[in-house]
C-alpha cells in the first residue's frame, strides 16, 4: 500500500523547486542584460520585476508555511541600517530601469548599528517596494531613522496613496485584495511582530502622505 | 571607496556547473577578471593552497556531502586562508541564516539566492572597506602581537561605529586565546545586554565551561537549545559540559541529538565515537567511527587516528576481518606514510594476536617498533597504549613499561590516562607492578615539581630554573611541568633582572601550553606574570 499523499509537503517542495528555477531564470536574465542589446533594457527590467515579485511571494509563502501557526523565529544580528537601505535601493533600482527614480533620503539620527533579521526585514520591505513600483508616478523614497526606542524604515511613493479600505483594515489577517497585497501585508506584519526586544515588539503602519502618495513604515524595537 | 576589481582574485566554489558560470558572469559584469572555479571542497582547498585569493564565493550545499560551513571551518582552523580573505556564503535556503548566527567561525557575509549583481558588488565593496578597517588588527595578529591587537580593539570599541559589534566579537576571541576568561566573559555579557545574540550566549557558556562553572553553563545552553534547536554548536558544548561532570551517558545522548540533526559533521562523529566507546556502547561507537572514516576518504583533512579508532572498535566487537580491512585501507589511503604504516602495524599486531596468529602479530609489532625508532613518531595516547599492549603480548615487557612510563610522565594529571594505564597492566596480570610504576611516575613528576618550586622559595632561583627547564625539555607534553618552568624563568627575571633568553623560553613554553589546552587554570596566572614582568622592565612584548 502506498503512503497517503501529503499534499502540504508536496506543495512546499513544489514551491521550493519553482523558487529555485526562478532563481536560475533571474541569473539568465542577468546574462542577457550583460549583452546590452539596444532597446531591451526596459523589457529586461520588467522581466526582472516579474521574477522578483514571484520569488518574493514564494519566499513569503514558504516562510509562512514553515511557520504553520507558530511564531516566526528571527535570526537577530547587528547590521548597519544605512548599508541595509543601500542594498535595498540597489535591488529596487534593478527592477525599474529608470522608469521610476529610487532614492534614499538621508537622515541625521540613524544609529551606527541595530539588531534585526536582515533577510526577513528585506523581504518585508521588498514587498512594500513592489507595491510602490506598481503605483509610483515617478519616485520612490526609502529612509531610515531612529524613532524613540525603535528603528524606523520607510518606503514612500508619489502615487495615489492607499485606498481608504486598506488603511482601515486590520493587519493581522491575510485578506484578498485587488492588488494582491493581502499576503504581503500579513507577512510584513508577522516579520514586525517577530522582532521583540524586552517588552517591545515591532509594528507596521500604513499611511497616506498629505502631499500625496503611500507611506509604508516598519518599526523594529 | 573605489575598488579595482580587476586586481582581485576570486574563487567560486559550487558543485553546479551552471551556477558557477552564472556567478562568473555576474562578477565579470563589474570588472572581476581573475576568477578560478572549484566544484568540490577538495578542489577548493588545492587551489587555495596553491595561491592566495582575495575573495571566496562559496555555495552552502556542495553536493558531495560537505557543506560550505564545514569547508570554511577547515580553511580557517588549518590557516589555509588568512584573516583578510573575504569569504561569502551563498545559499538558496533561509536555513543557513540560523546556522550562521551560532557558529564560532562565521563567514564574512552570506547572500540568499537569487540576488542581483549589484547587490553582490555592493556587499563586496563594503566587506573590502571593512577588511581595510580591520587591517591594522590583522597585521598585529599575524605578527603574533596578541596584547597589542587586544589594546587596539579596546580603543576601537570606545566609539560607536557599524563595526562595533564585530570588534567586540573579535575582542572576546582574543581574550579567550590569551586565557583571560573574566575579560572575555565581560565582553559577551556586554553584547548580551544589548541583545542576546546566539554567538554571545555561546561565548558566555564557553567561558562558564572553562571556569568550571558547570551549572551556569548547562543552564544557559539548555536555554539556547530550547529557543533554537538548530544551533549545533550548543549541543557540542553541552556534551562537553556533561562530560566534565562525568555525566557521560547524558553527554552521549546530547551528542546523539546533534548527530541525528546533522550527521555529516566529522568532528562531532569523532567525539561521539570516543564517548560511546568510553560508555561501552560499541555498536554506536563503530557506527560513528565508520562514518568518520567514510567522510575522511574524500576529505583533505583526515587522520590515521580515525582508522585506528575504527579498527579498535571492530576488534572489540570481534569483527577481526573488518578490522584488518580497515587497516589495509589506512595504508592505501595515506600512500603508506610512516604514520599510517605505524598505525596499521600496531593495530594489526593486536588483531592477529587475538585471532591466534602469533607469528603475524610478532612481525607487525617488529615493524611498528622499527618505524617508531626510525621516524621518532610522536603517537597519540591510545595508540601508544596499544603498542604497549602488543609489546606485553610478545614478552617485550621492558619496552611496554617504558612506553607507559613515558606516557604517564607527560600526562601525570590526566585521570583518564592513568586509569587506562593501570587497566592495561591489570589485563596482562601485572596489576601490582603496574600500579607501582604508574603511581611511581606520577609521584616522580610531582616531586620534581615540588623540588623546583621549593628551590625557588628558598631563593635558589638558578637551581629552580635548571631543574624545571630540564624537566620541561624531557616532558614537552606535560602542561604542569612546562608552565612551572615558564614560571621559574619569569620569577628569575623578576627578581634577578631582565634576561632576554629566559623571556624567550618562558613565552615559548606558554605558547606550547596554550596549544595543549587554552583553559588550564595555571596558564592564566603564568601569562599574567609574563605581562607584569614585561611591564616592569618597560620592554615592548
Amino acid at each position: 500500500m502506498s503512503a497517503p499523499l501529503d499534499i502540504n509537503a508536496l506543495a512546499a517542495s513544489s514551491i521550493h523547486e519553482v523558487k529555485n528555477l526562478l532563481g536560475q531564470l533571474t541569473l539568465s536574465l542577468e546574462e542577457i542584460a550583460q549583452a546590452q542589446c539596444p532597446g531591451t533594457e526596459q523589457k529586461i527590467a520588467s522581466a526582472r520585476f516579474a521574477c522578483s515579485r514571484v520569488v518574493d511571494r514564494l519566499t513569503e509563502m514558504l516562510i509562512l508555511y514553515k511557520l504553520d501557526g507558530g511564531h516566526l523565529q528571527p535570526s537577530i544580528a547587528a547590521h548597519s541600517p544605512v548599508d541595509f537601505l543601500e542594498d535595498l535601493m540597489l535591488s529596487a533600482h534593478n527592477l525599474t530601469a529608470g522608469r521610476v527614480e529610487i532614492c534614499v533620503q538621508p537622515a541625521a539620527a540613524v544609529p551606527a548599528f541595530w539588531f534585526f533579521d536582515r533577510d526577513l526585514t528585506e523581504s518585508a520591505l521588498m514587498n512594500a517596494v513592489h507595491n510602490a513600483l506598481l503605483h509610483a508616478r515617478s519616485r520612490i523614497t526609502l529612509s531610515t531613522e531612529q524613532s524613540g526606542d525603535f528603528l524606523l524604515f520607510r518606503v514612500a511613493d508619489d502615487g495615489a496613496g492607499y485606498p481608504a479600505e486598506l488603511l482601515q483594515a486590520a493587519l493581522d489577517a491575510p485578506r484578498a485584495s485587488a492588488q494582491g497585497s493581502g499576503l504581503g501585508l500579513f507577512f510584513a506584519n508577522s516579520v514586525a511582530q517577530a522582532h521583540r526586544n524586552q517588552a517591545r515588539s515591532g509594528k507596521v503602519m500604513l499611511a497616506n502622505n498629505p502631499a500625496g502618495g503611500a507611506v509604508f513604515s516598519l518599526y523594529l524595537p | 571607496m573605489e575598488i579595482n576589481f580587476a586586481e582581485k582574485r576570486v574563487l567560486i566554489i559550487d558543485d553546479h556547473p551552471g551556477m558557477r558560470s552564472s556567478m562568473r558572469a555576474i562578477l565579470s559584469a563589474f570588472g572581476v577578471i581573475l576568477v578560478e572555479m572549484a566544484s568540490t571542497a577538495n578542489e577548493a582547498i588545492r587551489r587555495l593552497q596553491a595561491k592566495p585569493f582575495d575573495v571566496i564565493v562559496c555555495d552552502y550545499f556542495l553536493g558531495d556531502g560537505t557543506d560550505g560551513q564545514q569547508l570554511l571551518e577547515q580553511l580557517r582552523r588549518n590557516n589555509v586562508i588568512s584573516l583578510s580573505t573575504i569569504f561569502i556564503m551563498v545559499t538558496a535556503e533561509r536555513v543557513y541564516e540560523k546556522v550562521v548566527s551560532a557558529v564560532e567561525l562565521a563567514p564574512d557575509d552570506y547572500l540568499i539566492k537569487p540576488f542581483s549583481g549589484e547587490v553582490l558588488r555592493s556587499r563586496l565593496e563594503r566587506l573590502m572597506s571593512k577588511k581595510l578597517a580591520f587591517a591594522p588588527i590583522y597585521k598585529l595578529l599575524e605578527d603574533g602581537k596578541l596584547a597589542e591587537a587586544t589594546q587596539l580593539c579596546k580603543e576601537l570599541t570606545k566609539h560607536n561605529s557599524k563595526y562595533t559589534i564585530d570588534i567586540l566579537r573579535l575582542l572576546g576571541e582574543l581574550y579567550v586565546t590569551q586565557g583571560k576568561f573574566d575579560e572575555a566573559q565581560d565582553i559577551y555579557q556586554q553584547v548580551i545586554n544589548m541583545r542576546a545574540v546566539p554567538w554571545a550566549r555561546m561565548g558566555l557558556a564557553t567561558m562558564f565551561h572553562y571556569q568550571h562553572r558547570h551549572h551556569e553553563a548547562e543552564e544557559l545552553l539548555e536555554e539556547v537549545i530550547d529557543e533554537a534547536p538548530e544551533y549545533m554548536a550548543a549541543y557540542d558544548l553541552l556534551s562537553k559540559v556533561c562530560e566534565s561532570q562525568e555525566k557521560n551517558e547524558r553527554a552521549q545522548q546530547v551528542l546523539e541529538r546533534a548527530v541525528a540533526a546533522s550527521p555529516l559533521t566529522v568532528h562531532r562523529q569523532k567525539d561521539m565515537g570516543q564517548l560511546a566507546m568510553r560508555n561501552g556502547d560499541m555498536a554506536t561507537a563503530e557506527k560513528a567511527f565508520e562514518s568518520v572514516v567514510a567522510r575522511g576518504k574524500t576529505s583533505f583533512f583526515r587522520s590515521a587516528e580515525d582508522y585506528a579508532n575504527l579498527s579498535r572498535v571492530q576488534m572489540e566487537r570481534g569483527k577481526h576481518t573488518e578490522a584488518l580491512s580497515t587497516l589495509r585501507d589506512v595504508r592505501e589511503s595515506f600512500n603508506g606514510s610512516p604514520e599510517a604504516e605505524f598505525t596499521a602495524s600496531v593495530m594489526e599486531s593486536l588483531v592477529h594476536q587475538k585471532t591466534g596468529n602469533t607469528a603475524a602479530s610478532a612481525k607487525a609489532l617488529e615493524s611498528a617498533l622499527e618505524i617508531q625508532k626510525t621516524h621518532g613518531l610522536k603517537s597519540q595516547e591510545d595508540l601508544s597504549l596499544d603498542l604497549a599492549k602488543a609489546c606485553f603480548a610478545h614478552g617485550k615487557d621492558e619496552e611496554a613499561k617504558s612506553l607507559i612510563e613515558n606516557l604517564v610522565r607527560n600526562n601525570h594529571d590526566s585521570v583518564a590516562l592513568i586509569q587506562k594505564a593501570k587497566q592495561l597492566f591489570n589485563e596482562v596480570g601485572k596489576a601490582e607492578e603496574g600500579n607501582a610504576i604508574v603511581d611511581g611516575s606520577v609521584k616522580e613528576i610531582i616531586q620534581l615539581n615540588n623540588q623546583g618550586v621549593m628551590k625557588a622559595k628558598e631563593g635558589d632561583l638558578d637551581g629552580s630554573v635548571q631543574l624545571l627547564t630540564e624537566a620541561a625539555e624531557k616532558m614537552p607534553g606535560n602542561l604542569q611541568i612546562i608552565l612551572n618552568a615558564a614560571q621559574a624563568l619569569l620569577v628569575h627575571i623578576d627578581k634577578r633582572g631582565w634576561n632576554e633568553d629566559y623571556m624567550e623560553s618562558a613565552l615559548r613554553y606558554i605558547n606550547v601550553a596554550r596549544g595543549i589546552s587554552v583553559a588550564h587554570p595555571k596558564l592564566l596566572s603564568v601569562n599574567k606574570l609574563a605581562q607584569d614582568v614585561t611591564k616592569k622592565y618597560g620592554v615592548a612584548a
